[in-house]
């Protein structure tokens, strides 16, 4: 380590007015603006926004590994150190020394080609700055390991792939903190991981912080997360901090009307409300911020004032450490979901109308694998049902196999009364089916013709439906989806993730079937898009009767979408019921372990 | 899927894994395939010639006694199969049969023709693929910035032009206007063949650059754009490291299979080349054999060529192998 770093080190890591610059030729936007944060070593601390706060292009500015069109202003302080003012070697030296990263997603992270020891040990060296033998190496693979819980020796002569997502993100936590940092920067860790898994890695990241006296920083779009792992909470919108404080104060009285509207849109999981809180609008692009309150024209509690000059930070409570981005702090009172009133905590009764869809011992296999292993599945008209699983469980394949995407490997399959296993299913009777059954997938990006235009698309499905007049039946299938009819003209990569996925929507809508499959539609989006998803979604069901499969790892949107649901583990069903008896009288061990998992706010 | 119980590859270091000893044999036995019925269609040239086999080897001018001397002594009176046994026979002792106009073996004839072909094709693929993938890493490293640009141009410039037009003017620059490298022949050996090849070597690197150049530039990108290079900065490790550990090993796949496609192009190229700075090599010994008609010349360097094809596509299969265990661990579990 290098002596003069050792002497003048200082608790973990701080910011002053950091600032982040898009450079286009001579122009440049801001996409951060003047971020101070510190975090001290044991502490855990979250900046917390959705997508276009920020958030990820801060961390990234923190270790000074911006992308080049980005150029970052205002200081990081580390050990002590000016960081963004030392030589590029000299940073490195520090990154993975002083401040490590760890990313989202454990898949992309490693090396696919590097055995998981060897990428492990990478920067190691020995205490005379040699390098290891061999011999050492292992060793000091298996003991870095070891601390992140990995006990199998066997797995430093594995590759990445052969790992399953919550083992790999261990193996990228061992790396990262293999030269015991001071400060480790987490983004999203856990996003791409199950429920299950997700618990175990934030408890981890909790252990490693009071064993290493590791400043955490974790970046995440999740407030649950936030609240259950950190010790203090920065919120950002639209490249600012809007609030920030002790996790206790801003849990138990957010200060920031954005904070608050946030914290509302998160569906609760312990009761079904009958609309969610939603945000009106969407988070502004950095070309395109407003004067004044970045957060005025979505706000309800805006007055004309607030839109005149920017809003700066300000101390709210007597012991300083609650600041708020907003003028209006102290007049206005949040409405919070609590404040909605509460209904009651079942789902209304629905009566439940014919048989459209029965699965008997359905069974589906992949070479040797097991994807679906004897399910029975029962769909009634206007009902709505849940699939709940984690990734692997088979809750995809399931629903694929009753559009009759995936044949199963035995078992039957009646979808309005046609066969899918059968060896023969006529065009007549696929056409039925198709008219029948409809799918709206999770990532409408992948699943909307990039080269089309949305009205193209949608005409696609109306014609098969035999509409008569296209351009108005796309109008009004637009427009049932909440956009204006104009986007008809517009391409897929016009929209944002919300708008995307409102078009799917209105694609499966467009041969006006009974039952649309649902296939984690909302697990991309973020909190707030995701609400006036799901209050969409309802809407539709009441308007137009429809039936829903829901399919989704997240307890809490199953609360609030689904009245019955099946909760699969390794391709079988191990629980059935009504929502909220299954949710609220668990009584399989897997399905606790899955609602136990969900990290909780304790209120 | 396989990380539940550890997988038997990982486990017992001595001895091949049975997917990967499996596939190893079926791919050498399906060269040994290819490799017999490429010599059956060889065989068959000299039947396909022009007035049959006999007119093939005593040419056009021959009296009808010396065709039925010929006809004797190569049993082409004999069954077509019976023939083609004594034809491979011969060719697995390395006897290709003689020159009909040198009258000398056509085995000799090759290898002195290989003595410059041989090191002018490694020669070549080495500057080709050595340059290409540097200046691949250096512009990914500053995609769009004036480097890249001006690279891609270059060779985007110099890939467009025919190999005999750049092969003349930089004969004529080089070699008579600057005097630097000699411009014609093979030389007398040792370090005076080194400097006869320069020329023509570059000449025909610089037209297979553009590929190397740009297929290394976009696959390099891509490694340097994903979250495992990012992640490698994040822990503090250097350049060097990640080019040798990231970037080469992910593009390892890709590198392989890329140089072997430039030494069966290349080989193609080589006639050309051969012919403006007039090499004694393999592709002049093909293009004189083919004016002279002269069969047993035609048919040893076909069976080169092939065999060459074979074994390059032979050892990229296998090195791609060797260095992403992804394949390798597929061939386990897709029994």
């Amino acid at each position: 380590m290098n002596p003069t770093i050792a002497a003048g080190r200082q608790a973990g890591l701080a910011t002053d007015s950091l600032s982040v610059w898009l450079e286009q030729g001579r122009a440049r936007r801001p996409i951060v603006e003047s971020i101070s944060l510190r975090v001290a070593p044991g502490e855990s601390i979250a900046i917390v926004g959705e997508s276009g706060s920020g958030k990820s292009v801060t961390a990234r500015a923190l270790l000074g590994l911006l992308p080049p069109e980005l150029t970052s202003e205002g200081d990081v302080k580390v050990a002590g150190t000016s960081f963004l003012r030392l030589s590029e070697a000299a940073r490195r030296r520090l990154r993975g020394n002083e401040i490590a990263f760890i990313m989202q997603d454990p898949f992309t992270m490693l090396n696919p080609v590097m055995k998981v020891g060897d990428q492990v040990t990478a920067a190691l060296r020995g205490a005379d700055g040699r390098k290891l033998s061999r011999a050492e190496r292992r060793a000091e693979a298996v003991a870095r390991l070891n601390e992140v819980g990995i006990t199998d020796p066997a797995v430093v002569d594995k590759y990445p792939f052969q790992l399953s997502g919550g083992m790999r993100q261990r193996v990228g936590i061992a790396a990262a903190i293999a030269e015991n940092p001071r400060v480790l920067i987490a983004d999203e860790p856990t996003t791409a991981l199950d429920v299950t898994t997700q618990q175990e890695v934030l408890k981890l990241l909790d252990r490693l912080r009071r064993t290493h006296e590791l400043g955490l920083i974790l970046i995440t779009h999740d407030l649950r997360v936030a609240f259950a792992t950190c010790d203090r909470v920065y919120v950002m919108y639209a490249g600012q901090i809007v609030e920030a404080g002790q996790t206790d104060a801003i849990r138990a009285r957010p200060r920031h009307p954005y904070t608050a509207a946030l914290l509302a849109a998160e569906p609760p999981l312990d009761h079904r409300v009958p609309r969610l809180m939603t945000i009106p609008g969407s988070v502004p692009s950095p070309g395109s911020r407003p004067d004044g309150c970045r957060f005025a024209p979505r706000c309800p509690y805006a007055v004309a004032a607030c839109t005149s000059s920017p809003v700066s930070l300000r101390t709210t409570d007597e012991s300083g450490t609650h600041r708020v981005r907003c003028d209006r702090a102290d007049e206005i009172t949040l409405v919070t979901d609590d404040m909605t009133g509460r209904p009651a905590a079942g789902a209304e009764t629905v009566q439940p109308g014919d048989l459209l869809v029965k699965m008997r011992g359905v069974r589906k296999n992949f070479q040797d694998k097991v994807a679906v292993d004897g399910v029975d599945v029962d769909v009634y008209a206007g009902e709505s049902v849940g699939l709940v699983g984690e990734s692997g469980s088979g809750k995809t394949t399931l629903a694929r196999m009753m559009v009759g995407l995936t044949r199963p490997s035995a078992g039957s399959v009646r979808v309005g009364g046609v066969e899918l296993a059968a060896k023969r299913v006529s065009r007549q009777q696929w056409a039925m089916v198709r008219g029948l059954v409809q799918m709206a997938f999770q990532d409408p990006m992948s699943t909307l013709n990039p080269t089309r235009t949305i009205g193209s698309t949608l005409r696609e499905g109306l014609r098969l439906a035999g509409a008569d007049d296209l351009e108005t039946a796309t109008s009004e299938l637009l427009e049932r989806v909440g956009l204006p009819a104009g986007y008809a003209r517009r391409w897929p990569g016009q929209l944002s993730g919300g708008e995307r996925q409102r078009v799917a929507i209105a694609r499966a809508l467009s041969r006006n079937p009974r039952i649309v499959v649902c296939d984690e539609v909302v697990s991309a989006l973020d909190v707030s898009v995701q609400a006036h998803i799901l209050n969409l979604l309802r809407e539709l069901q009441a308007d137009l009767g429809l039936t829903y499969v829901f399919i989704t790892h997240d307890l809490a949107v199953v609360r609030q979408i689904t009245d019955r649901v099946y909760v699969l583990n390794h391709g079988k069903v191990v629980e059935s019921g009504p929502t909220p008896d299954v949710l609220d009288r668990p009584q399989h061990d897997y399905t606790k372990r899955l609602i136990a998992s969900i990290p909780r706010v304790e209120q | 899927m396989t990380t539940a119980e550890a997988p038997v590859a990982a486990r017992k270091r001595p001895g091949i894994p049975a997917g990967l000893l499996r596939y190893v044999l079926l791919r050498i036995s399906a060269s040994i395939v290819v490799m017999l019925v490429v010599s059956f269609v060889v065989f068959l040239f000299v039947h396909a010639a022009p007035g049959g086999p006999e007119y093939a080897i005593a040419g056009k001018l021959a009296t009808e006694e010396q065709l039925a001397n010929i006809r004797q002594i190569y049993g082409f009176d004999r069954p077509l199969l019976d023939q083609y046994w004594t034809y491979l026979g011969q060719l697995l002792q390395g006897e290709l049969g003689e020159s009909v106009i040198q009258r000398r073996p056509v085995a000799a004839l090759l290898g002195e023709a290989a003595a410059v072909t041989v090191p002018l094709l490694v020669f070549t693929w080495v500057i080709a693929l050595v340059a290409g993938v540097a200046i691949g890493v250096v512009t990914a490293h500053r995609a769009g910035s004036r480097v890249d640009r001006f690279a891609l141009g270059m060779t985007t410039l110099a890939a467009s032009t025919p190999a005999f037009v750049l092969g003349t003017v930089v004969a004529w620059f080089f070699g008579i206007e600057l005097g630097w490298f000699p411009a014609l022949g093979i030389g007398d050996g040792g370090l005076d063949t080194v400097a006869h090849l320069v020329l023509p070597a570059t000449t025909m690197a610089i037209a297979v650059l553009a590929i190397t150049t740009r297929i290394s530039r976009v696959r390099i990108g891509q490694i340097l754009a994903e979250d495992q290079a990012l992640f490698a900065r994040a822990r503090g490790l250097g350049r060097w490291w990640t080019l040798r550990n990231v970037v080469l090993r992910n593009a390892g796949v890709q590198l392989i299979t890329l140089s072997g496609t430039i030494v069966v192009s290349l080989f193609t190229g080589l006639i050309l080349v051969e012919r403006v700075f007039n090499l004694p090599g393999i592709g002049s010994l093909m293009v004189e054999a083919i004016h002279d008609q002269d069969m047993p010349v035609i048919q040893g360097v076909t069976l080169c060529a092939a065999s060459l094809v074979v074994v390059v596509n032979l050892v990229v299969d296998l090195l791609c192998m060797l260095v992403d265990p992804r394949l390798r661990l597929r061939l386990e579990s897709a029994r």
